[in-house]
């Protein structure tokens, strides 16, 4: 039983940091973006490319699969959705664009690496018991959560230390409001898709150190993302990462005792049960006005 | 269109023959006014007349067709809010004017944005004049009473030092000895040599402390006079401060076109 816990913290975290980076787009752009899954792809694929024909370490991928997140995020913008916010388009023509985009993402990758499985060339690191808990878990493991839990801090004290942080949550709070206070929201909005593609590409490449993966991974990572940032409260980024680990370890205790099939589903429960009791989600807006 | 007082100031704001709506919705037709640098000037007139209009028009929040708008003698026509800030004019809006879930200080912290410097001298001297904004800065704003609530909207605004600020309705929703707080500190505010532009529901209070005031009805000027005048003013006063109180509280029922829309704002 541990032993699946232990699974779904290494999971959970690579949901926690997927999932941040699109409640904060969604917060500061109020875009549901279908697309960040096959962003989460893409990183994954940029690393697969750094580790395999230029024989890079997959850890010094990490960073590399960030800034190229980032760099795709801020060129989608450029394309797709700043034309659209100026011509005023909605949020429902926004969340279905997004679905095109991310068609259009995952058949590049198709085109660029083909559909089959594949996995990063790094060494099998051998499990070893935590203690005296009946808990296998290798280094690797251990890596994707602190590796989760540095991006995440980051996270933290860029929303909570900095100018550019404050802005974002102002902008988030009412947009409005913060134009005449003399935000630029121009350069807020280039920020988090900075940060929201970086998270995104970063966690592909966490996701492939724990398993094989192929172009439509992100896709269905896509389903316990959404459910993570339903759970947690949408829009709230801390709300997405409580709801991530949740999420995972939900998933994967339910292998214990249900056929693995059902793990998505088993998400799902968990969010529609969380969403009885806390139908904002955990950590929620409350109306403070 | 008369000038405020022969031996006014010279103009900080002028906007004449301001055409601007939402969408379909031409909300105001036609508004010409002037605020000379330094003095109070209020903008009263029934609901829907435009007066939350006309403020988010000179904020480039709602689409200007027509008309111009100058600063200290620029246009501000098509520029970004936050380079209309930039210039020296603040807007304290209605409604939603702090970030609930932004403490008192990343509240003044944010107004202070386009600060290059003397950030923290700013803070020091809107905590002088709002002191209840010390005791409160670590607390989340939306937890701030109404009062406090709108005393930090104006401290927001504040922070850039603007020479004109722009109070839409400082007064709503607020209990009497509330008001009288925030209408004192209007009057601090000016003294300290902002030029203020108010627009009011509370039309006889705002009248009596104002340099010049504007009536608006229809989206198209109806009166101007000194404020004390036009609130001796018998046509001003049938027309638009008498049973003014039982028809505002009427009005504030039924949803004003444009006037209260946020969404036209975004």
């Amino acid at each position: 039983m541990l032993q699946f816990v232990a699974t779904g913290v290494v999971f959970g975290s690579i949901l926690a940091v997927t999932a941040s980076g699109l409640s904060l787009v969604y917060a500061i752009l109020k875009l549901t973006n279908f697309a960040h899954g096959d962003m989460v792809t893409f990183g994954a694929y940029v690393a697969l490319f750094l580790n395999l024909a230029l024989g890079l370490d997959v850890w010094w991928t990490l960073p590399l699969a960030f800034i190229a997140g980032a760099l795709l995020a801020v060129a989608l913008d450029g394309l797709v959705w700043a034309p659209m916010r100026r011509r005023g388009a909605g949020t429902v023509a926004m969340m279905i664009a997004s679905i095109g985009v991310a068609l259009a993402l995952r058949n590049a990758l198709v085109f660029l690496f083909g559909a089959d499985t594949t996995r990063f060339d790094m060494p099998v690191q051998p499990k070893v018991p935590l203690g005296s808990l009946p808990v296998m878990m290798s280094a690797d493991d251990w890596e994707v959560i602190v590796a989760a839990a540095v991006a995440i801090l980051g996270l933290h004290l860029l929303l909570t230390r900095t100018a550019i942080g404050r802005a974002m949550r102002a902008l988030s709070d009412n947009a409005a409001l913060a134009w005449v206070s003399g935000v630029d929201v121009d350069r807020v909005i280039r920020w988090t898709w900075i940060v929201g593609g970086g998270l995104a590409g970063a966690g592909g490449v966490l996701y492939g150190m724990t398993q094989p993966f192929n172009t439509n991974m992100g896709w269905f990572l896509l389903l316990p993302i959404f459910a993570a940032i339903i759970v947690g409260g949408i829009g709230n980024p801390y709300g997405a990462i409580l709801g991530g680990l949740l999420i995972g370890v939900a998933q994967e205790v339910s292998v214990a005792v249900l056929p693995t099939q059902y793990r998505l589903a088993v998400g799902f429960v968990v969010m529609i049960l969380v969403l009885l009791v806390y139908p904002r989600g955990l950590l929620g807006q409350r109306s403070l006005s | 269109m008369a000038r405020p007082e022969p031996q006014a100031a010279e103009p900080i704001l002028e906007i004449s023959g301001l055409r601007a709506g939402y969408h379909d919705l031409e909300i105001l037709r036609g508004v010409s006014l002037v605020v000379p640098r330094g003095r109070v000037v209020t903008i009263i007139g029934p609901n829907g007349a435009g007066k939350s209009t006309l403020a988010k028009a000179v904020f480039g929040l709602v689409r200007v067709r027509s008309g111009e708008i100058r600063f200290e003698g620029q246009s501000l026509l098509g520029l970004k809010p936050s380079q209309i800030v930039q210039r020296g004019l603040c807007y304290v809006p209605q409604t939603q004017n702090v970030f609930p879930n932004l403490t008192v200080l990343e509240n003044l912290r944010l107004g202070g944005t386009l600060l290059r410097e003397g950030v923290e001298r700013r803070l020091r001297a809107m905590y002088e004049m709002f002191p209840i904004l010390w005791e409160r800065r670590h607390q989340k704003a939306g937890f701030l009473s109404g009062g406090q609530r709108q005393m930090l909207a104006m401290a927001r605004a504040l922070m850039l030092e603007p020479r004109l600020l722009l109070l839409d309705e400082p007064s709503a929703g607020l209990a009497p000895n509330v008001v009288d707080q925030v209408f004192a500190k209007v009057v601090e505010i000016n003294r300290a040599g902002c030029a203020i532009l108010m627009v009011e529901q509370n039309a006889r209070r705002a009248l009596a402390m104002s340099d010049w005031g504007y009536v608006l009805d229809m989206g198209e000027n109806a009166l101007d006079g000194p404020g004390p005048r036009l609130l001796a003013d018998p046509e001003v006063a049938s027309l638009y401060l008498g049973g003014l109180g039982g028809a505002r509280e009427k009005s504030r029922e039924t949803p004003r076109p444009g006037a209260g829309s946020e969404d036209g704002a975004r």
